[in-house]
């Protein structure tokens, strides 16, 4: 065998190598990541932990500020997005294409759907998948609707109840007092889209979120 | 006879085969690290958008194949491609300058002038960047790249440039022979 | 699973363009040594007399299949985090004969241009010159080419996936078709030597 192999030129032996690698590749099934190893002690804690929850008003803040540093992603289907309320911001991925989405795994990722358990499935999988910056909106769509659209304002100090208004203002909405009541039936079903032009002092009305800088990777 | 001082000369090229084995490393060494393969043409029109950015920035955003390079607070040429085009240069300079194949001077066959070749050099390379921007790629991006990750269309590509190459060859015959 | 390092977060975007400039500086010098840096070289391929040009890219292409397969077979490359064009067939195929034909008039390609460039070539700036000039009409003439710029779109998209073939089966027959390829190629160049004489015969066989 070694008489053979020494009678063989440089790119003979290369021509070899090559034959027996490919021959090898044979059997290959590249790994296209769709197993994930969970460490359930490591999640267990990320869950319990708050971080990985945004409250509804800070959400709000973020929005209005314009901050580029985050991406909301609604995780609902392209039909409930289109029919239901919708964040504004949001962007539709849905649950199912969510990993072929190109999202950043060191981004923060803030997720919103159907109801907390739907953001809540999502941000297992996410979290499960190395994407250590995902969080859910607390309390979902509907902190969403009571807390910035309609937040009570009954018993809160005056700079906070300014403040309260202003936002709900910039996304469509308007306070309300008293308890236990449900917020007016003729809100804007499809959510607030528009920054109201009555609230001058907000910065950023209508200036678009730059989006979050797609990497350009083609040639 | 007369000593010709033979460690001057232009060392002779390496073997292709083993050329094209460290080249693949790198190809390799490019997808593990950053998840992409290489390129050249992209770094072409992002310095060609932020060129026109400089000199007319109203019509830079307006040109829509070329505006997306300027979206948000994007610098056209904060580009993977742009820094991966100054190693290029300064690689294939090192490597010229070791192989004694660094001078300047103008590669064309025989029997055609100076001034004739770089015409032809200019066409060709005007032809190769609207070939380019419509495959999407060159044969760095596309036909290595997509070539070694098996990309259906980059295999395509790839087919039809020897195709294209080989059918123009005899009319270039003047250029090279 | 660890690579690819950028998107698991290893390092950030900032880092990844100082290993643009590190795999540049690899990229190039391959280039240059394999002598991709004259347009002549390149060139010959084309006139079947020098078929490096087939040799160096289809070496370069098996290698890294290779080392894509072996090392997502084995989990440490998530393929599916690694950039894959998207397909648009009819765009590519036409531009791809365009880009062959522009080859044997300009003499280079984007890459090998800019490594000739670094070392002397002056044609080599000029087809730079022509480079620019042609994205410059491309961009200005888009609505023109839009509509075969973005026509037959398939997605990214693999020829096992598109054919239904196990991906190492393809991985094997690429390998064997260029085994059998460079064979070939060395005939072709010892044949098309032979026609030009004895003495030529002698340097090609001292090339390999």
């Amino acid at each position: 065998m070694p008489n053979i192999l020494a009678a063989l030129t440089l790119n003979q032996r290369l021509a070899l190598l090559a034959f027996l690698l490919g021959l090898g590749a044979l059997a290959a099934t590249p790994t296209t990541g769709e197993r994930l190893t969970v460490d359930a002690r490591q999640m267990a804690w990320l869950a319990a932990n708050g971080s990985s929850r945004v409250p509804a008003r800070t959400l709000a803040d973020w929005i209005v500020q314009g901050r580029a540093d985050y991406q909301l992603v609604d995780v609902r289907s392209a039909d409930a997005f289109a029919a239901g309320p919708r964040i504004p911001s949001a962007e539709n991925i849905p649950l199912t294409v969510l990993f072929d989405a190109g999202l950043g795994r060191d981004q923060t990722i803030v997720l919103v759907g159907e109801d907390e358990a739907a953001a809540a499935q999502a941000w297992f999988l996410l979290q499960a998948a190395g994407y250590r910056g995902a969080a859910i909106v607390d309390g979902g769509l509907a902190a969403w609707r009571d807390q910035v659209l309609y937040p009570r304002v009954d018993g809160v100090d005056a700079a906070e109840r300014a403040k309260l208004e202003a936002v709900s203002a910039h996304f469509g909405g308007a306070p309300r007092i008293g308890g236990g009541a449900d917020p007016p039936v003729a809100a804007p079903a499809s959510g607030l889209a528009q920054a109201s032009p009555a609230v001058p002092k907000l910065p950023a009305a209508g200036a678009k979120k730059p989006s979050p800088a797609k990497k350009r990777e083609g040639c | 006879m007369s000593e010709k001082p033979a460690s001057r000369d232009p060392a002779p090229y390496s073997n292709p085969y083993l050329a094209g084995i460290g080249l693949g490393l790198v190809l390799l060494a490019a997808f593990v690290v950053v998840g992409r393969g290489l390129g050249a043409s992209g770094a072409v029109s992002a310095a060609v958008t932020a060129g026109l950015h400089a000199v007319a920035p109203d019509h830079a955003h307006s040109l829509e194949w070329l505006s997306g390079r300027l979206a948000g607070d994007e610098r056209p040429l904060k580009d993977w491609l742009v820094f991966e085009g100054l190693g290029v240069f300064l690689g294939a300079l090192v490597s010229g300058l070791l192989a004694r194949r660094a001078f300047v001077t103008v590669e064309k066959g025989p029997r055609v002038s100076t001034r004739a070749r770089l015409a032809g050099a200019f066409a060709g390379g005007a032809l190769m960047a609207i070939g380019a921007a419509f495959a999407g790629g060159c044969t760095s991006g596309q036909a290595l790249t997509g070539g070694a990750l098996l990309n259906l269309g980059s295999w395509a590509f790839m087919l039809m440039v020897f195709a294209g190459a080989y059918a123009v060859a005899a009319s270039m015959r003047w250029q090279w022979r | 699973m660890m690579a690819p390092l950028l998107k698991y977060g290893v390092f950030g975007s900032e880092t990844s363009l100082v290993f643009a400039f590190l795999i540049g500086l690899g990229f190039g010098f391959a280039l240059e040594r394999a002598g991709f840096g004259s347009a002549r070289k390149l060139v010959s391929q084309f006139y079947l007399n020098d078929l490096a040009v087939f040799k160096v890219m289809f070496t370069a292409i098996v290698t890294a299949m290779l080392g894509v397969t072996y090392l997502s077979w084995v989990g440490v490359l998530n393929l599916s985090l690694v950039y894959l064009v998207p397909t648009f067939i009819l765009p590519q195929i036409v531009g791809g004969l365009v880009l062959g034909a522009g080859f044997v008039v300009g003499g280079y390609c984007p890459g090998t241009a800019l490594a000739a460039t670094a070392t002397g070539r002056l044609d080599a700036v000029v087809y730079g010159l022509g480079l620019y000039a042609g994205t410059f009409l491309f961009a200005e003439l888009y609505p023109v080419f839009k509509p075969l710029h973005t026509a037959t779109p398939m997605g990214p998209i693999t020829i096992p996936q598109y054919f239904g073939l196990p991906y190492g089966v393809v991985v094997f027959a690429v390998v064997l078709m260029a085994i059998g390829g460079f064979a070939g190629a060395g005939w072709v160049e010892k044949t098309m030597a032979s026609r030009r004489g004895t003495d030529a015969a002698a340097i090609a066989a001292t090339r390999e």
